[in-house]
């Protein structure tokens, strides 16, 4: 059989690492990522991409534990090598912080971080509002240049990347043997998941080089997280909320929140304000599908809805999704010698 | 009653602003001035990265380390305030590393969130096998100094750039106490043989991804003589260099390749950052800090001065103890107490008070 014609859709975070996962596990089939919109236009590139994990109500607490593991590590190793400007990652320490205790005093992923521990009394004299916190080191990838790394090691591998608006999958079928789904919330356009929705995210990204550590109100609503070149102020969980305009009312409301955590801030400058649409789900689809057409098949591997936690598992599921691409490509070997018998 | 401040690094101008809080409401007639050669941002205090850090180990100087407390102390108060950004004053947290165990240091209880570094976190750093983690403060004096100035002119300290010969010059000019804040060269008003330059040399460079110090030791090539990592408000400081005796203040290609190689090695990451400015600077080492009161003569009278100087690597850390302590001494000081007969209408317990609070330093 033919080298596989395996096509990525979606040159957003997912897109790309997951291509560049299968064009490491794959390097001999023929692999395209076909997207409509690239970085800086993605939604991971309005996220702080803090390695923070959220919480999928659907999914097994040890496989959400595993897919973090799995991208903890994978960045670690490139934040301490000699690439890691190059490629946005970088550590960070910092606090998450409570105003009434946390249902889970010790989240599943606080031995994967770095020093993770209570805070102490002094340390939270910091913070007059709040009664606990935790403090621990994390990794961030900075988006663009995370995004911008992993196409330039596609395209080091091979992998010819296309601007393309894919509006039906099907229309791929004659020149593709396996689709990769990777769209995020543009998974809702090509139709047929009623449990993908966006939920809204308004960020201020500003200049403030002094803030060196991260702060998390506990309640997910209230973060500072100190980047390579802004800090990002956040945010707002919108569910429903389709609009991509920013509103100055919630761009007041961040900064005053941000700045009840961090005074700081009061002095920031060059204020950007960003607005994504976190495509959520109870649990990321990660699975095979199999359209035909009048006898003609296309193969599917979905990879979407990773929410609010897209960058903490990103290369857990893509290596997943590779799983998934690799019996993809076994059923059609299978089929293609039954063909020829 | 006038009252002369020699030195306007970080040591003479704190000191300066102490004194003039502490006395100008009872001292109504205090002028102040400070006198120096050198401003900001030319002083020994301006190249440094303005880590608050002190030595692994304060050599039973509890003076000492009770100074670097109520410094941090200090500076910790201001942190939430809108006076911050502009003292260059922000926290920062960061790795102290070694090669084997070592006993905690003197200032654990100090800074925040003082802990060992787990297995995973040395992982980071192959070459070293222990370590502490905590969050500090950074005082960047290019930031701090300019501030420190403000608050003295807002009270009318006057400020003279000049090299000042000797201390009896002062005095003949009326000065009835003077503050040896002289730093690296107070040996040239008064000879002072434990004092020694102990020469630093740092690269600042663009790499705004680093978050975190990163101070490395080698127990026996003596502190700040391994790589270490500062990132600053706007640049990084790459440093690692403390070299007794010597006197040269120009940058040397030697210690720019040893420092540059050394901080490469613990950071590969380093390797894209844009070196932007060189520097170097003379450390005022002493076994310990001289902060204590003098009577010399002066013709048929007597005068004071209070030394503070000698405080090494660790300036910006200990300053405000030390600015304090000097104020205490300047307030036991004869010439400032008969500077205080107009007030003694004052009520009596109010007086001895004040007085007591100065006598209870030792010289």
């Amino acid at each position: 059989m033919a080298a596989p014609k395996v096509a990525v859709v979606g040159a957003g975070l997912i897109g790309l690492s997951t291509a560049l996962c299968i064009s490491e596990a794959f390097p001999s089939c023929r692999l395209s990522v076909l997207s409509e919109q690239f970085s800086p236009n993605t939604t991971g590139d309005v996220a702080a991409g803090m390695l923070i994990p959220h919480t999928y109500p659907g999914t097994p607490i040890h496989v959400q534990k595993q897919w973090f593991k799995e991208t903890f590590t994978y960045l670690f190793a490139i934040s301490n090598s000699a690439e890691a400007s190059e490629a946005g990652i970088h550590l960070v320490s910092g606090w998450q912080v409570f105003k009434t205790p946390p249902k889970d005093e010790v989240p599943f992923w606080s031995d994967i971080v770095l020093g993770f521990r209570p805070m102490s009394a002094a340390e939270l004299q910091k913070f007059p509002q709040h009664r606990s916190g935790q403090a621990f080191t994390t990794l961030k990838c900075d988006c663009p240049p995370y995004l911008l790394w992993l196409e330039k090691r596609l395209r080091a591998n091979g992998v010819q990347v296309h601007t393309r608006k894919v509006a039906d999958l099907w229309e791929l079928h004659r020149e593709y043997d396996v689709v990769v789904n990777c769209t995020g919330i543009g998974a809702h356009q090509l139709g047929g998941d009623p449990e993908l929705l966006p939920v809204r995210g308004q960020v201020l990204k500003v200049h403030a080089p002094w803030v060196k550590h991260f702060i998390r109100d506990g309640d997910g609503s209230t973060y500072v997280y100190p980047g390579i070149d802004s800090v990002t102020l956040g945010g707002t969980r919108e569910k429903g909320s389709w609009s991509l305009s920013p509103d100055p009312g919630t761009t007041k409301d961040i900064f005053d929140r941000c700045r009840s955590l961090e005074p700081s801030l009061q002095r920031a400058q060059d204020v950007r304000v960003k607005v994504g649409l976190r495509p959520s789900r109870s649990s990321v689809r990660l699975q095979r599908e199999v359209l035909s057409r009048g006898g003609a098949k296309l193969l599917v591997v979905h990879s979407y809805g990773h929410g609010a936690g897209g960058f903490s598992v990103h290369r857990g599921t893509a290596k997943e999704a590779t799983r998934l691409v690799g019996e993809c490509i076994a059923a059609l070997q299978g089929s293609s010698s039954r063909a020829k018998l | 009653m006038r009252v002369a401040v020699i030195g306007a690094g970080v040591i003479g101008l704190s000191t300066a602003l102490c004194v003039h809080e502490r006395f100008h409401p009872l001292v109504p007639c205090l002028q102040l001035e400070v006198y120096a050669d050198r401003f900001t941002p030319h002083t020994t205090s301006d190249g440094a990265a303005g880590l608050w850090q002190p030595y692994l180990s304060d050599h039973g100087e509890l003076r000492e380390t009770l100074w670097n407390k109520e410094t941090f102390d200090h500076l910790l108060g201001y942190l939430g305030s809108p006076d911050a950004k502009e003292m260059g004053l922000f926290p920062i947290s960061g790795y102290n590393l070694f090669t084997r165990p070592v006993p905690d240091p003197s200032w654990k209880n100090i800074v925040l969130g003082f802990r060992n570094l787990t297995p995973k976190e040395l992982e980071l750093f192959p070459g070293y096998s222990y370590g502490w983690f905590n969050t500090a403060l950074m005082l960047e004096c290019r930031s701090y100094l300019p501030w420190l100035t403000n608050r003295l002119a807002q009270r009318g300290v006057k400020f003279f750039h000049k090299k000042v010969g000797s201390f009896q010059e002062m005095f003949a000019q009326g000065v009835d106490v003077v503050i040896n804040c002289t730093g690296v060269r107070a040996g040239e008003l008064q000879p002072d043989p434990a004092l020694q330059p102990a020469r630093g040399q740092v690269l600042k460079v663009r790499a705004p991804w680093v978050k975190h110090f990163i101070i490395t030791h080698d127990m026996d090539s003596g502190i700040y003589n391994s790589p270490y990592v500062i990132p600053g408000s706007e640049l990084t400081v790459l440093g690692g260099i403390f070299q007794q005796g010597n006197w040269n203040e120009e940058n040397s290609a030697q210690d720019h390749k040893t420092i540059w190689e050394k901080c490469c090695k613990l950071l590969p990451a380093l390797q894209k950052a844009k070196i932007v400015e060189e520097w170097s600077g003379l450390r005022p080492a002493r076994p310990r800090v001289r902060l204590e009161r003098e009577t010399l003569r002066h013709g048929h009278s007597q005068a004071e001065v209070i030394h503070n100087y000698g405080h090494g690597g660790f300036g910006i850390t200990i300053h405000w103890g030390c600015a304090m302590a000097a104020a205490s001494f300047a307030a036991a000081s004869r010439c400032l107490v008969f500077g205080l007969l107009p007030v003694l209408s004052l009520p009596l317990a109010r007086w001895l008070n004040f007085l007591r609070r100065g006598l209870a330093q030792p010289a």
